[in-house]
């Protein structure tokens, strides 16, 4: 059986803390999506397929 | 609520174009500019942009005398600074396959600032396969299809498969809600405005596409708000606009008049504005425009008596 | 199992507020998967309770009163409640009487939606009353609000929200959105043990798991 035997006492600022606990607020600041270069897939689209710029031809 | 709704957009939309307006001069071409313009983004675009708020406050005209003036001074000065259209006929001679000649030709045709022989070419040139076929994104493709019904394209054998083009979009696939970001963002508000043709038919939009903004415009206008994304809010706001039953909260017009300067510009975000005015028109001169255009839809709307704005 | 987390614990204290902070969702193996519930379990849940006391009377609903103490005594009704089924005593609210009122104003979806999200240990299949009705009657708000979360990537919050959309789910109810994926999303992108009890909860109601 649990140990009732133990005295356990119990302070204001523990109440405190509990209710705190229990009432769980959203947080406070938002982390909602910027500008991402990286989340626009151009790097990795270019990095694979777009061919470089070609130089200017000689004799031009 | 709905007047309050057009008095304040009313008064963001009529500063924001007294801005660009009084800030007109900072958006030239360079001199030397030829139809290759070695950074379209620069100058060129945002002209365009300017065009395309001005054209609609004098669609719409739910403006006062003062904007209604101002908005046909802005037409003719951008209409100069492309040649009267000559730069664009040029440009599109020279590059068939781009597009921005008929997209930035649109919003001057549709108050009537005609270049003959740019239409021709242009109703040669978009019709060919070619050109139609040009590897582009979704709601791009969407804005091309849009310029070419304003300039009177979209007709016959060269009409544009819209429900096509509309199920290709991001939006189109009604996809969930909470993964939106960004850039994704733009890309909705864009696909709406160009199926609805900037609010002129809302009935543009898909049922199904309507059911589904409606729903979730109000979390997209919140959470960006929340963190001041000022530019990217005043487009969700026009996409509000554009709805069969319109979408202008009063808190969220409030809130962007709150952000606006008294001089009339509004930060594309909540960054530190500079006081450079070369600078403060290159960063803050799309939201100028976005912001215009919210408000002349929203004045528009609310006076419309379309179904309940909340 | 709640008996053994009290009596292995080192500081038995903690252990009995633990028991109140997770509160009616220590109840949940019982309820969704085949834990067996022992008188054991009935005595940690009580003594909990006689070591940290709930109000004395139950607290006014906002906006008459503070919102956090009427949180408080909703959660702490939900368990007494939920011992009171379990151990086959009469009456709810033996431990604990059963507040007034419920968020039923959904006008404002974002700051209701977090309400709701605070009374997720609520949204179990063996709880009804006001706050259970409030729920059916906004899918829309609890969706809006599950996105909104989700997108300021507050995923605890978003995961307590889903908790309802889940139960509404499971209960027959349309919902503007399909909260399969969603979970998954949250149950991958969020960490800690209160999210993941919350996801496993979810995926229960949505029959992702088997009992």
């Amino acid at each position: 059986m649990l140990a009732q035997h133990t005295p356990l006492l119990v302070t204001p600022t523990d109440a405190t803390a509990l209710g705190t606990a229990m009432v769980e607020p959203e947080a406070v600041l938002s982390d909602a999506p910027t500008y991402a270069p990286e989340a626009t897939g151009a790097l990795l689209l270019g990095l694979l397929i777009s061919p470089k710029e070609p130089k200017e031809p000689k004799g031009k | 609520m709905t007047a309050s709704v057009t008095q304040t957009a009313h008064q963001v939309s009529a500063q924001a174009l007294a801005w660009l307006h009084a800030q007109r001069e900072c958006g030239v071409l360079p001199a030397d500019t030829t139809a290759d313009l070695g950074d379209p983004d620069s100058v060129y675009k945002p002209l365009g942009e300017t065009a395309l708020a001005a054209s609609l406050v004098l669609r719409e005209s739910a403006a006062g005398s003062v904007e209604l003036s101002q908005a046909h001074e802005l037409m003719e000065f951008c209409w100069r600074q492309f040649g009267e259209g000559d730069m664009l006929y040029e440009r599109l001679l020279r590059y068939s396959m781009m597009t921005d000649p008929l997209e930035t030709y649109a919003p001057f045709a549709r108050c009537g600032f005609r270049h003959e022989p740019l239409e021709r070419l242009l109703a040669h040139t978009s019709a060919l396969r070619s050109v139609r076929a040009v590897e582009v994104v979704p709601n791009r493709r969407l804005a091309v299809a849009n310029a070419a019904r304003v300039v009177g394209l979209d007709q016959g054998g060269h009409a544009y498969d819209w429900p096509t083009l509309a199920r290709a979009t991001w939006l189109g696939a009604t996809p969930e809600p909470w993964l939106v970001d960004w850039m994704t963002g733009y890309c909705v508000t864009h696909t709406v405005f160009h199926l609805t043709d900037w609010g002129a038919n809302p009935t543009g939009l898909p049922d199904d596409l309507t059911e589904y903004v409606t729903t979730w415009l109000p979390v997209w206008i919140d959470i960006w708000a929340e963190i001041e994304q000022w530019d990217l809010v005043a487009e969700l706001m026009i996409v509000g606009c554009c709805l069969k039953e319109p979408y202008c909260a009063p808190a969220d017009w409030e809130r962007l008049a709150r952000a606006q300067h008294p001089d009339g510009l509004v930060p594309r975000d909540g960054d530190p504005v500079p006081d450079d005015p070369a600078q403060r028109f290159n960063d803050h001169q799309h939201t100028a425009v976005v912001a215009a255009i919210a408000g002349t839809l929203a004045v528009s709307r609310t006076l419309g008596g379309a179904a309940d704005p909340r | 199992m709640l008996a053994e987390h009290v009596e292995r614990a080192d500081d038995p204290k903690a252990a009995l507020a633990a028991i109140r902070v997770v509160g009616a969702d220590a109840f949940a193996p019982y309820l969704l998967a085949e834990a067996v519930f022992h008188p054991d379990d009935a005595a940690a849940v009580s003594q909990s309770f006689a070591v940290f006391p709930p109000a004395v009377s139950t607290p006014d609903p906002p906006p008459s009163g503070p919102a956090e103490p009427w949180i408080v005594a909703w959660r702490d009704w939900a368990t007494a409640a939920l011992l009171a089924r379990l151990t086959g005593t009469q009456g709810d609210g033996t431990l604990a009487p059963r507040p007034e009122g419920a968020p039923t104003d959904h006008t404002d979806w974002q700051r209701w939606s977090v309400r709701m999200s605070q009374l997720s240990p609520l949204a179990l299949p063996a709880l009804d009353g006001p706050v259970h009705a409030a729920a059916r009657a906004a899918p829309l708000a609890l969706a809006r609000g599950a996105t909104r979360a989700v997108l300021r990537r507050d995923f605890p919050t978003a995961t307590r929200i889903v908790r309802w959309l889940a139960l509404l789910h499971a209960e027959g109810v349309r919902l503007p959105l399909d909260p399969v994926p969603l979970v998954e999303h949250l149950r991958l992108h969020g960490g800690g043990p209160r999210l993941a009890l919350d996801a496993a909860i979810a995926r229960r109601l949505l029959g992702l798991e088997a009992p």
